[in-house]
């Protein structure tokens, strides 16, 4: 289907042009994508949405999960595309799992903060403890004891 | 991302276009969406899961089809128009529908026959929940209540949201005024015959009371009951018997007219949809014909 195939190259290209603007903020952290990268970021967006039975309309949280983490004490140069990626892939599966009950900004913090504290920096413990309890919680409609998410 | 599970509810809309103007009218469609989700979404979030994005691309297509009939501008003309507007306009035409609908609803709550039956009360409240629940900037396509009572001819599937609300209140209506023609006690007698506890039972009221009628007004009787006697049967069965199915819906078509005169009800659409319930019953009847049998058609007390 042509349009379709046209939507998604419109899509992409400006999913990899905002990650090319992102790196002038995150290379005063140690952090940056090469063109390889992004295209393979940007490409594993559209995958992860697709296995996530979700869709997007705009331009995606890649630029906002990049923003987030860059200031990681976790996050460095040698993983850092494999850390977004992933953090991607997380983000998008607890979307589903919330039922969409967190916003992307409410998603974001609490996935930044417990990647820094509790999880110190380690994805599985953000995504297997503490992101079940969080969608859990918001699920059944509890609110997350603050003190529990550092 | 598959795209194309998007767009497989553009066919009805695309009859004659050309391939190029079936790519324009994807790609408006595709900006509709794209801002409906935001307004679903509230800026909150940057996706959906992609059975909301399939919902809220039904109801665009629900209301732009609404708007389509309504004006009877070929799709090619409008696929020139700014279609965030065209989807307003869409809005406002089935705001009027709502209109209608309601007071539709006013009428057939006023029209109840006073025989009670439990499916029809909670059918009829659950229709006053619609109209408190019914989404139609997001979800127009919707129709977020339960409609159990069974009318004697169903709203066809291909209505949606309040144009099949709408359907089935003018039917339901009709089905009212039908009933009250009659007696409570002969209604009463009729449906308890039909099925014992015919007042928490889910079946349809008016195709029993009708198909009575229809019996009484070919046997020619002047008395008003609806009480068919097994003798009155047995003449029924030497009129119908070597009737054709095309006979018998002949047959249907011309009765179904007299009665409603005879009811005063002769308003094209109440003849029709009384036809429509006889002709409906004819198979069955042919079957009982067969047997000797027409106890199961028609009701005696």
């Amino acid at each position: 289907m042509t349009f379709a195939l046209e939507t998604i190259k419109l899509q992409q290209l400006a999913a990899i042009q905002e990650l090319q603007k992102c790196n002038q903020f995150t290379e005063k952290f140690g952090l940056t994508l090469t063109e390889e990268q992004i295209q393979r970021l940007v490409n594993e967006r559209f995958e992860t949405l697709q296995e996530n039975g979700r869709i997007e309309f705009g331009e995606g949280v890649l630029k906002k999960l990049v923003y987030a983490f860059c200031s990681s004490p976790y996050l460095y140069q040698f993983d850092y595309e494999d850390t977004i990626a992933a953090l991607q892939e997380t983000f998008y599966y607890f979307k589903n799992e919330s039922d969409d009950r967190l916003s992307d900004d409410e998603l974001i913090t609490f996935m930044k903060q417990t990647f820094d504290g509790k999880a110190q920096g380690s994805l599985e413990y953000l995504a297997e403890t503490s992101l079940e309890e969080l969608c859990r919680n918001a699920r059944y409609g509890y609110k997350l004891d603050e003190g529990e998410s550092l | 991302m598959n795209t194309s599970a998007l767009f497989p509810f553009i066919d009805p809309l695309v009859d004659d276009l050309s391939l190029q103007d079936t790519e324009r009218l994807q790609i408006k469609l595709w900006q509709l969406v794209s801002y409906q989700s935001k307004r679903y979404t509230m800026g909150d979030s940057s996706s959906l899961r992609i059975e909301t994005a399939e919902e809220l691309f039904t109801s665009i297509c629900f209301l732009l089809q609404l708007y389509q009939r309504e004006s009877h501008i070929p799709w090619q003309k409008l696929l020139d128009a700014d279609f965030k507007e065209l989807l307003k306009e869409s809005r406002s035409l089935a705001k009027v529908r709502i209109s209608q609908a309601k007071s539709l609803y006013t009428r057939t709550q006023q029209s109840l026959p006073k025989i009670k039956n439990d499916f029809l009360e909670d059918t009829l409240t659950n229709i006053g929940i619609f109209f408190q629940k019914y989404d139609i900037y997001l979800f127009a396509h919707q129709i977020p209540c339960i409609i159990d009572y069974p009318l004697a001819c169903p709203v066809p599937e291909t209505l949606y949201g309040i144009e099949y609300i709408l359907q089935y209140l003018q039917q339901l209506l009709i089905e009212n005024h039908f009933l009250q023609c009659f007696s409570i006690r002969d209604l009463n007698c009729l449906l308890s015959v039909y099925i014992p506890n015919y007042e928490s039972s889910l079946i349809n009221l008016y195709e029993p009371v009708a198909i009575n009628a229809w019996g009484h007004q070919l046997l020619v009787q002047t008395n008003n009951t609806l009480n068919i006697s097994h003798q009155e049967k047995g003449l029924l069965q030497q009129l119908f018997q070597h009737l054709s199915s095309p006979e018998l819906h002949h047959l249907a078509a011309a009765s179904a007219k007299k009665l409603t005169i005879e009811l005063s009800l002769s308003t094209p659409i109440e003849t029709d949809y009384l036809q429509h319930t006889i002709d409906s019953l004819i198979p069955r009847l042919k079957v009982a014909l067969n047997a000797q049998n027409l106890n199961g058609i028609f009701m005696s007390w």
